[in-house]
């Protein structure tokens, strides 16, 4: 916790930021302010204040002092708010380390920044207060979340309903259109892809393209400012914090709670040939893994890993999380990559890692709602399933077992006039995978049909393999394991029949997601049968294949009264969304009974379960006790 | 669940691409069941169609069906 600032004095402030636990960054008081960054490498460090006039030059050099465990501080009467300032930092050479020197640097800290070209920012110092008006957070239990992931941008770029000077903007996310549209949807969270600042990587700048999604962080405490909108950017850092709590408070106010999609594992920085921003000119060796001759190991597939061994690395994740937590009044987060975040200094997958431990144990992160993408792209990375308790999990088993069942095995009927699956495996899916998840209950499964990352619904239901050439990588990039069924035509086609069939197999697709036990998670568009034109990476494309399509049509409107009417049910009745796993054919102090019947009406038999005929019916049925 | 409320449900499932007349379960005590929703529909079904206990039910391909448990 922040100190009082009005209480305590510069002196004492830096006597106490010279401890490992004292808040880092810029801390303003009356009269100046103290400042701190962690290197343990660095020989030295000094922050400078720029020239407002021209922020290439530097108005003030502030040498930093160094204490113990390597960080580094200073006091100084010139840190005041709306301040520009940088970092710059030397150290030894060697193949671990990459100072320069001259370079300016971000604070890992800050909590502004501005854009001066692609290759140079500076920070910006910051007051931070806001007007919550009373609205708390909505608090909603896990047993009773329906998520909804979305992208600030693609969300309402193209909403009618928006003044147009605001679309795509944080302002929009919070405007009453949207929110009036997101509470007649009835889901109860927004995970919004990332918003921590993020840059596109040089290759796809090249290609014309940006990094849309926006897995590529720069800074983990300050808001992405492209999706400000274009007014409030122009009155600078304050102005766009200022807007996006404006939209968390409005969502809150409606009930509804904002998850942030959070990019720990990796930075911007890319790999040896990437620039340098911050980390890697700060501490290259501290920062990122390394093996001893200075190579990468990348787990994430982005060129580098940050170093999760490392107990301050840890903390700039914990510190960054208890700032959108305090501060913005963020809900929850999802980690991506996150197997990276409990790789120990060997390198390997610890489910009790500190970094977990230490989040679960926070007073204020584990009031939180803590979502894990199980796995990373490293040895031994798959790990679904094996994230400690408290930490639900993206559910892949759930995901590919409803798509083999309602779309692939039917592609394959009518090929080989045979089902490769009976509804073994879909039942354990619909009744909380207690084979995948390590909770001990339905709520550490994260349901999905679709994410960000792969077909939209739509597109899973009308093609049966991906169409990427807008991407520039000649149709190799993205999955081509997509489990997918075009229904007899590829692509868009007039056959009423075959669009029928897609419909119908979209819904049983939603319903399923929606009627299972586990938190289901929806993708923005798919409530409204939104098409990528096939594209099932569309990470680089901030357009209309990615916006959502908000024109009037009649089964997009039909399919997301659909939608709406399947979360009603959900919310109405507690036996679609149970806290616990049931058990079958036994009623308990926690359960009624759960009873599984054949198609005769009867109750199921060890042969029902392997009939690759698949019509059977299940209930879950209320005890007389 | 336990809660009190005793809002159990019938999920049916069809997942081959033929039609299927099923028998609908008889469990003590239960009358009947009241259709919620059905994947074959465009829009959700209107409220009230109901069905008894051990009743045929003809299920289109590929498709599901909600319906709310009547004691």
């Amino acid at each position: 916790m922040l100190p009082s600032l009005a209480l305590v004095g510069k002196g004492e402030m830096l006597a106490e930021l010279k401890q490992q636990t004292a808040p880092l960054g810029m801390t303003l008081l009356d009269g100046g302010g103290v400042f701190g960054v962690w290197s343990d490498s660095a020989e030295a460090i000094s922050l400078h204040i720029l020239d407002p006039e021209d922020s290439s030059q530097s108005l003030h050099e502030i040498p930093l002092e160094r204490g113990d465990g390597g960080i580094w501080t200073c006091g100084d009467d010139r840190l005041q708010r709306g301040i520009s300032y940088t970092l710059r930092a030397s150290g030894p050479e060697g193949p671990r380390h990459a100072f320069q020197p001259q370079r300016n640097l971000l604070d890992p800290y800050a909590k502004g920044l501005v854009r001066e070209s692609p290759k140079d920012y500076h920070c910006v110092a910051i007051e931070r207060d806001f007007d919550w008006q009373g609205v708390e957070k909505p608090g909603t239990a896990l047993s009773e979340s329906v998520i909804y992931e979305a992208h600030v941008r693609g969300l309402t770029r193209v909403n009618p309903n928006i003044p147009e000077e605001i679309r795509g903007s944080y302002a929009a996310l919070g405007h009453p259109a949207t929110i009036d549209y997101l509470v007649k949807l009835g889901i109860t969270a927004v995970e919004l892809l990332p918003i921590q600042a993020f840059i596109s990587e040089p290759r796809l700048v090249n290609l014309g393209l940006i990094n849309y999604w926006g897995y590529n962080t720069i800074n983990f405490f300050i808001p992405h400012m492209r999706y400000a909108a274009e007014a409030t950017r122009a009155r600078g850092p304050e102005a766009m914090l200022f807007e996006l709590k404006t939209a968390i408070r409005e969502l809150h106010r409606a009930g509804i709670e904002v998850i942030l999609d959070v990019v720990y594992n990796h930075t911007a920085e890319g790999g040896h040939k990437g620039l340098t921003y911050s980390y890697r000119g700060i501490d290259n060796s501290s920062y990122y893994r390394q093996d001893d001759a200075g190579n990468y190991q990348d787990t994430t597939g982005c060129g580098n890993s940050l170093n999760f061994g490392k107990p301050m690395v840890q903390r700039l994740m914990l510190d960054s999380l208890r700032y959108w937590v305090e501060e913005l009044h963020i809900d929850g987060f999802r980690f991506d990559l996150a197997a990276t975040l409990a790789r120990d200094e060997n390198n390997h997958f610890d489910p009790n890692h500190p970094a977990l431990r230490a989040m679960r144990e926070d007073s204020v992160i584990s009031q939180a709602k803590l979502i894990v993408e199980p796995w990373d792209v490293g040895m031994g990375g798959w790990q679904t399933g094996n994230f400690p308790p408290g930490f639900p999990e993206w559910n892949d088993r759930f995901r590919d077992s409803v798509r083999k069942f309602w779309l692939q095995d039917v592609a394959n009927f009518r090929h080989s006039a045979s089902h490769h699956n009976g509804v073994q495996e879909l039942a354990s899916r619909i009744s909380g995978s207690q084979d995948v998840v390590s909770e001990g209950s339905p709520l550490g499964t994260v349901n999905f049909i679709t994410a960000h990352d792969g077909f939209s619904l739509w597109d899973l239901v009308s093609y049966n393999a991906k169409h990427n050439s807008a991407n520039g990588e000649s149709n190799r990039d993205g999955s081509d394991n997509n489990l997918s069924f075009n229904h007899g035509h590829e692509g868009p086609t007039p056959n009423p029949s075959v669009n029928y069939s897609r419909r119908k197999a979209a819904r049983n697709l939603m319903g399923t997601l929606l009627l299972s036990a586990g938190v289901p998670m929806i993708t923005a568009g798919d409530e409204r049968l939104k098409t990528q034109d096939g594209n099932n990476n569309a990470y680089c494309q901030d357009n209309v294949i990615s916006w959502l399509n908000w024109e009037e049509d009649s089964h997009r409107d039909d399919f997301y009264r659909s939608v709406s009417h399947l979360i009603a049910l959900r919310k109405a009745r507690p036996a679609l969304r149970p806290r616990t796993f049931t058990k079958l054919d036994e009623a308990t102090l926690e359960h009624d009974q759960m009873l599984w019947f054949s198609v005769r009406g009867d109750e199921m038999m060890i042969e029902d379960w392997h009939n690759s005929e698949r019509g059977e019916p299940f209930s879950d049925l209320p005890t007389t006790a | 669940m336990n809660d009190g409320s005793k809002q159990g449900v019938l999920l049916t499932i069809n997942g081959t691409e033929a039609v299927k007349n099923v028998t609908l379960p008889r469990p003590n005590g239960v009358r009947g069941f009241e259709l919620l929703w059905d994947s074959a529909l465009e829009l959700p079904p209107r409220p009230g169609l109901t069905m008894a206990a051990g009743a045929k039910l003809r299920m289109v391909e590929t498709s599901m069906q909600l319906f709310a448990v009547q004691l």
